[in-house]
């Protein structure tokens, strides 16, 4: 390993740029290739894809069932016996799968060190391709043998919920370079080897596809907020975009004024028995005056106390009054309909929410 | 990242490992091998005088292997087709290349196709239930249009299989007769446009006195030798081989070589060339070849 780093080294200038030494391991492998087909010109078909094209389309050259009694060659025009060239073909295209699969592992290793890094997906990286090429090499153009190979897959029954989509697109790429080599395309497994690491590269390094909301500058600040937004508390803010949009200035406003309707409510510090308040009533009205004077006399009514604690107003969004109340729970239900029924063209909308024992009742 | 000297010259490398300028010779140089040791084969099978020795077995492709019919054009040239859809293929059969493939069109058209008769520049598919698809070769790639017709063949026929051409007369073989003729080979010749057909019965008995093994002969395939007038038929289920005269007289009965595991087509050319395909059953499709036929 230490030799491979040394002429990786070399051939770079000692560059770290991961795209440089990538770029520098794949003209090796395309090097030995191309000394391989020259010195061995039957060992092209491993390469040409001849075999895939053979797959999907009909070969113009038909297969002569007289001249070997036995199955297509899987190498070219050679003089080797059919077994050798069955064991060269399957250790070329093993080999070439897994020297294809070697940098994906390692871009892999450095784009998913800080986070979500697994061993298992590293090794099944490399283990993969080659399985799936030994079995496209068994399976062939044989229907009977593809089907046979569904039938023992579903008995095998083995399933993996991978934690990030992320990886799965690693497997998927290893199941690809394995289909490759197996159909003895291994110019197409090394080219979708290359154009899937650079990608990734480019990817990870330029942080491409990043939430807009989440700004270099904000993001310290931002990820204490993130707490807010955990789907698995039923406590917590369920607008993610608006949690992650608030600035240190509008997050302390918030926070003041989360404070000061605590104090009205009451019963919060764990001294008071019994809250003044126990719901926020908001009302969206067309004016103010008119607002009010429809809602209070309903509250008056329904409610045992209420405060009107503010009055938001907002350009292009309607007028809201903000009502702290203590109502019955039993009239909780009636409160919004009361105030949608009180009527007149003012009320616009009315939305209440009431604080139980575990603070996450909406009526 | 500028595309820099080294890396146009890496790219300029893959794409050189990738391109192989010299395909096309390769094949025209194999398809001159081939020939070469095609005549010489048949003339040393000939001078033999083994007639259920093949000159030459071509493995057909995926798309044929469930070839269900053979037909020599005029020409010589061979025709084959899969048993779902109406796509024709053209074999040289001295060399075992696909020389072109084109199919019924403007769209896919399928059904379950069993037999191929070429007369001129007309080209006939059956169907099992009896139906003809008229049409006129394509070339290559081509989607031709066709139009069908229903040959006035009764209803004593359960199932058709083979069709070949005798003059203006095409010679429908019934591959499963109604039970109530007990097991006999039926052959209806129909001058193409008429409003009949003369059936031509080949009885059980005398099938059964021939080959005492085959409760009846299923044909598969059917198709005429030119120099005695006589049809030639092979049966799948029974992997048998009949000739027949004109009239329906049994000539040869015998069974198959071995290599043969589900007979679906059969075709003759005038200089004597005996073709039989063979659907993948447990092994790959394939098209026989043998110098002369079978005796």
């Amino acid at each position: 390993m230490a030799f491979f780093t040394r002429m990786m080294d070399l051939a770079t200038g000692g560059s770290e740029s991961p795209v440089r030494r990538l770029l520098v391991y794949y003209a090796f492998l395309v090097l030995v290739t191309t000394v391989l087909v020259r010195v061995f010109p039957p060992a092209n078909v491993l390469f040409a894809g001849e075999r895939l094209e053979e797959a999907i389309v009909i070969p113009q050259l038909l297969n002569d069932g007289l001249a070997s009694g036995t199955p297509l060659a899987m190498l070219g025009e050679t003089d080797l016996s059919p077994r050798l060239q069955s064991v060269l073909t399957t250790f070329v295209v093993m080999i070439g799968a897994l020297f294809l699969m070697l940098p994906v592992s390692w871009v892999y290793m450095a784009v998913r060190r800080s986070t979500g890094y697994a061993q298992s997906i590293v090794q099944t990286m490399l283990v993969l391709p080659i399985v799936v090429a030994g079995v496209v090499l068994v399976v062939r153009n044989s229907l009977a043998l593809a089907f046979s190979l569904a039938a023992i897959m579903a008995g095998v029954r083995f399933r993996n919920n991978l934690r990030d989509p992320r990886d799965t697109v690693f497997i998927f790429l290893s199941i690809g370079v394995g289909l490759a080599a197996g159909v003895q395309a291994l110019t197409i497994a090394a080219v979708l080897s290359l154009v899937f690491n650079v990608l990734i590269l480019t990817i990870w390094r330029t942080n491409f596809g990043r939430s807009p909301l989440n700004l270099a500058p904000r993001a310290g600040w931002a990820e204490p907020l993130e707490t807010l937004i955990d789907t698995a508390d039923a406590r917590a803010i369920p607008d993610r975009d608006l949690v992650l949009s608030l600035t240190p200035e509008k997050a302390d406003a918030l926070a003041e004024r989360f404070a000061r309707v605590r104090d009205m409510l009451g019963g919060g510090d764990g001294k008071s028995k019994k809250p003044r308040y126990n719901g926020v009533l908001k009302v969206t009205v067309s004016d103010e005056a008119a607002g009010r004077a429809a809602v209070e006399p309903v509250l008056k009514e329904l409610t045992k106390r209420y405060h009107l604690d503010g009055v938001e107003t907002a350009e292009g969004r309607p007028l809201a009054l903000y009502y702290l109340v203590r109502v019955r729970k039993k009239a909780a239900d009636d409160v919004v309909s009361a105030i949608l029924g009180c009527g007149g063209d003012a009320i616009q909308g009315a939305e209440f929410e009431i604080a139980t024992k575990d603070d996450a009742t909406r009526p | 990242m500028p595309p820099g000297p080294r890396y146009t010259s890496f790219v300029v490398l893959l794409l050189a490992a990738a391109c192989d300028p010299d395909r096309g010779a390769q094949l025209e140089r194999t398809a001159a091998e081939r020939e070469a040791a095609f005549a010489e084969r048949t003339t040393e099978v000939r001078a033999a005088g083994v007639a259920d020795r093949p000159v030459a077995r071509w493995e057909l492709p995926g798309a044929l292997s469930e070839v269900s019919g053979l037909a020599i054009a005029p020409d010589g040239r061979l025709f084959a087709h899969g048993d779902e859809t109406g796509d024709l293929f053209e074999i040289d059969y001295r060399s075992g290349i696909v020389v072109k493939r084109f199919s019924l069109g403007p769209d896919d058209v399928t059904a379950d196709f069993e037999a191929l008769a070429i007369r001129g520049s007309t080209f006939w598919l059956l169907t099992s239930r009896g139906r003809l698809y008229e049409f006129e070769e394509g070339r290559n790639g081509e989607r031709v249009p066709y139009r069908t017709a229903e040959p006035p063949v009764g209803e004593d026929c359960e199932e058709f299989e083979g069709m070949t051409v005798d003059g203006d007369a095409l010679v429908i073989a019934c591959k499963k007769a109604r039970k109530a003729f007990g097991g006999a080979l039926h052959l209806y010749r129909w001058p193409v446009g008429s409003r009949s057909a003369e059936r031509i019965e080949v009885p059980a008995d005398s099938i059964r006195a021939r080959m005492p093994e085959w409760e009846e002969f299923s044909a598969s395939g059917i198709t005429r030798r030119d120099d005695t007038g006589t049809f030639i038929l092979v049966a799948g289920p029974e992997q048998g081989y009949l000739e027949v005269s004109a009239e329906g007289r049994i000539i040869v009965a015998r069974a198959l070589p071995a290599d043969h595991g589900q007979p679906e087509g059969v075709a003759w050319t005038s200089d004597g060339m005996l073709f039989i395909a063979d659907e993948a059953t447990g092994r790959t499709a394939a098209v026989t070849i043998y110098p002369e036929p079978l005796r």
